[in-house]
C-alpha cells in the first residue's frame, strides 16, 4: 500500500474541468515530481489533495483512509502538508511567527520549540532574520521560510509546489539542494516543478501532466533521457 | 490659555474612548474583512449588559468587568456562529461577502428593537454610582474622573490585546488568517472557528468600552447609533484593522470636539471631523495606521 493513493481523480473550477482521470501514487520515503507545462492542472492537483478544491469525482487515499471529503485543516492534521505556489507568507508577520504558525496542529504544536530548532539547523538564515518581517525577505529567503513553514506542521508527506519559480538561477540550486536534504533525512516530497531538470535529478519517479492527464510516468531517471522529455521540456 | 490645556486633557481622554468602543470593529474587519453595521449594537447591547450587571449587584462598575468581558465574548461568538457563518459558507466561492455586511444590518436593527421591546424607549442612568460627578483637581482645572479611568483602561485594553495577537498561538492563528485566509487553512487553521473567537474578541472590547461609558452616559436602545458613525470614522481614520490607529483615530476626534468650540461654534466641529475624515481618504486612503498590503 503506498502512502498517497490516487484513483481516477476530477476536478474542476465550475463548469471548466482541469483534471480528467487521474491516477498517481507516492510510496514512503519516495521523491515524486509532477512536471508538465503551463496549464496542465499540475497546482490544481496540489490544491485538491490538500482540501483547498473539492475534487468532483475519484478517491484520495492517504495512510489508508480517504480524504477527499476532508477539509485542508484536517487534511494538515492528517500529515499532507502543502507549500503552495507563490509562498504564501504572512507578509506582516515576523520570519519565526511564520514557522511557528506552521506549527498550529495539534500534532506539531507540542513538539513546535524542537521542530523549530531541526528547521533552523537545516536553514540557519531563517534564524539569523527570525525578527524581520516575511514581506522584507528575498524571494529565494521567503521560499526557504515557506519551506521551513511547511517542515514545522511535521508532515508525513510533504507537497512543493514550484519551488523554483521566480528564483535566479543560484537560489534554484539552494533550493533543490534544500530539498535534496530534507529528502535525504527520509521525508516524502511530492513536487510540481517547471524545472525539469532539476526536479528529476533528485527524484525516484516523475509524472508527466497535459491537460489534465497523465501522460507519462517512469523513474525519474529514465524519464531525464526520454527523447520525448528531452525535446517537450528540456528544449534540446 | 488653561481652558485649551483643561479641554486638550478631557478631548485626549474622551477620545481615548471613542477609540475603545471602535477597537472591535476593526478587530472584526481585519479578520473577517467585513464591516460589521451592528458594531453601534454591539455597544449597546454592552451598555445593557454593563447598567443591569451593577445595578442587580450594586459593585463598582469596573468590577462589573468581570462580568461583562466573558458575556460579551460569548454573545459575539455565538452570533458570529449561529448567525453570520452560515452566510459565510453559502458566499464560500464570492471573492466579496457583500452578503454578509447586509446580514450584519439586520443584525443591527432586530437588536435594536428588540432591545426597545424588552426595556423601552427611556433613558437609563447609572445614577448614585462612586463615579458619578467625581473630578480630578490639577490646579484650577478640572479633569473628569470616569473618563480618566477610561482613558486608563483603553490603553491597558489595547496593549493586552496587542500583548494576545502577538503573543499566543491562537493570535498568531488571527494574524495568519487576516493575512491570508487559504494559507492558513493549509497551516491547519479552521477559518470560521478563528471568525468566531476574533468576533468574540471584538465584542469583549465592546464590552469594556461600554463599562467605561457607563459611569456618565446614558443608556437607550439607539445609543449605539451615536457611536457607530463615529467608529466609522475612528478606523478609517487610524486605519481599517489597526489597534492602535483606532486608539489614536478616536484621539483627534476627541480632541477636535473638545477644543474646537474654545474657537469655533461647537457645530462646527462636526464640520472639521467629516472634513479630516475627506482629506485623509483622498491623501492616504489606507489611513494613519494602515498597511497598503492586500495580499
Amino acid at each position: 500500500m503506498s502512502l498517497l493513493d490516487i484513483h481516477n481523480l476530477n476536478a474542476s473550477y465550475g463548469d471548466v474541468q482541469v483534471i480528467f482521470d487521474l491516477s498517481l501514487k507516492v510510496n514512503q520515503g519516495e521523491v515524486v515530481s509532477i512536471i508538465g507545462g503551463n496549464g496542465a492542472g499540475k497546482s490544481t492537483l496540489l490544491r485538491v489533495i490538500s482540501g483547498l478544491l473539492p475534487a468532483s469525482g475519484g478517491q484520495i487515499i492517504f495512510e489508508e483512509k480517504e480524504i477527499q471529503k476532508d477539509l485542508p485543516e484536517n487534511i494538515v492534521a492528517q500529515g499532507i502538508v502543502h507549500v503552495p505556489e507563490g509562498r504564501r507568507l504572512f507578509p506582516l508577520m515576523s520570519v519565526k511567527d511564520n514557522l511557528m504558525v506552521g506549527a498550529y496542529n495539534k500534532r506539531a504544536r507540542e513538539e513546535s520549540e524542537q521542530t523549530l530548532q531541526e528547521v533552523y539547523s537545516l536553514l540557519p538564515r531563517l534564524e539569523e532574520r527570525e525578527d524581520q518581517l516575511a514581506m522584507t525577505l528575498s524571494g529565494g529567503e521567503q521560499q526557504m521560510v515557506a519551506i521551513g513553514r511547511g517542515l514545522m506542521a511535521k508532515p508525513h508527506i510533504l507537497m512543493l509546489d514550484e519551488p523554483s519559480l521566480g528564483l535566479a538561477p543560484l537560489l534554484i540550486k539552494d533550493i533543490f539542494e534544500t530539498v535534496r536534504k530534507i529528502a535525504d533525512q527520509g521525508m516524502t516530497v511530492l513536487m510540481v516543478e517547471q524545472d525539469v531538470r532539476h526536479s528529476l535529478s533528485l527524484s525516484d519517479r516523475g509524472y508527466v501532466l497535459e491537460h489534465g492527464r497523465v501522460v507519462m510516468e517512469g523513474q525519474a531517471d529514465q524519464m531525464i533521457d526520454d527523447p520525448h522529455i528531452r525535446e517537450a521540456y528540456l528544449g534540446m | 490659555m488653561l481652558y485649551v490645556l483643561e479641554d486638550t486633557i478631557n478631548g485626549i481622554l474622551m477620545g481615548s474612548i471613542y477609540g475603545l468602543t471602535a477597537m472591535g470593529l476593526t478587530i472584526i474587519f481585519g479578520v473577517l474583512k467585513v464591516i460589521n453595521f451592528a458594531h453601534g449594537s454591539l455597544l449597546m447591547v454592552g451598555m445593557y449588559v454593563s447598567y443591569w450587571a451593577i445595578r442587580l449587584t450594586g459593585v463598582h462598575p469596573y468590577v462589573a468587568l468581570i462580568l461583562v468581558i466573558p458575556i460579551m465574548f460569548i454573545f459575539g461568538y455565538s452570533l458570529q456562529k449561529i448567525i453570520i457563518r452560515p452566510i459565510f459558507i453559502a458566499e464560500k466561492n464570492v471573492r466579496e461577502p457583500v452578503t454578509v455586511i447586509i446580514v450584519t444590518t439586520g443584525i443591527w436593527y432586530i437588536l435594536d428593537n428588540l432591545t426597545l421591546l424588552l426595556f423601552g424607549p427611556q433613558y437609563r442612568s447609572l445614577g448614585n454610582n462612586p463615579l458619578q460627578g467625581k473630578m480630578l483637581e490639577l490646579g484650577e482645572m478640572f479633569i473628569s474622573m470616569p473618563k480618566l479611568y477610561g482613558f486608563v483602561t483603553a490603553l491597558v485594553t489595547a496593549a493586552a490585546v496587542h500583548w494576545f495577537m502577538h503573543k499566543t498561538v491562537m493570535g498568531r492563528a488571527i494574524r495568519a488568517t487576516s493575512m491570508d485566509r487559504e494559507a492558513a487553512s493549509l497551516m491547519g487553521i479552521d477559518q470560521y472557528k478563528i471568525y468566531n473567537v476574533a468576533f468574540g474578541i471584538g465584542a469583549a472590547t465592546t464590552g469594556i468600552a461600554a463599562v467605561t461609558l457607563i459611569p456618565f452616559y446614558n443608556v437607550f436602545p439607539t445609543v449605539g447609533v451615536l457611536f457607530d458613525i463615529k467608529g466609522f470614522i475612528i478606523v478609517v481614520l487610524g486605519g481599517l484593522g489597526s489597534i492602535t490607529g483606532a486608539l489614536v483615530g478616536g484621539v483627534i476626534i476627541g480632541l477636535i470636539e473638545s477644543v474646537g468650540p474654545q474657537f469655533m461654534t461647537a457645530t462646527w466641529t462636526e464640520a472639521i471631523v467629516y472634513g479630516l475624515f475627506l482629506v485623509v481618504l483622498f491623501v492616504k486612503p489606507s489611513g494613519l495606521f494602515g498597511q497598503k498590503h492586500d495580499w
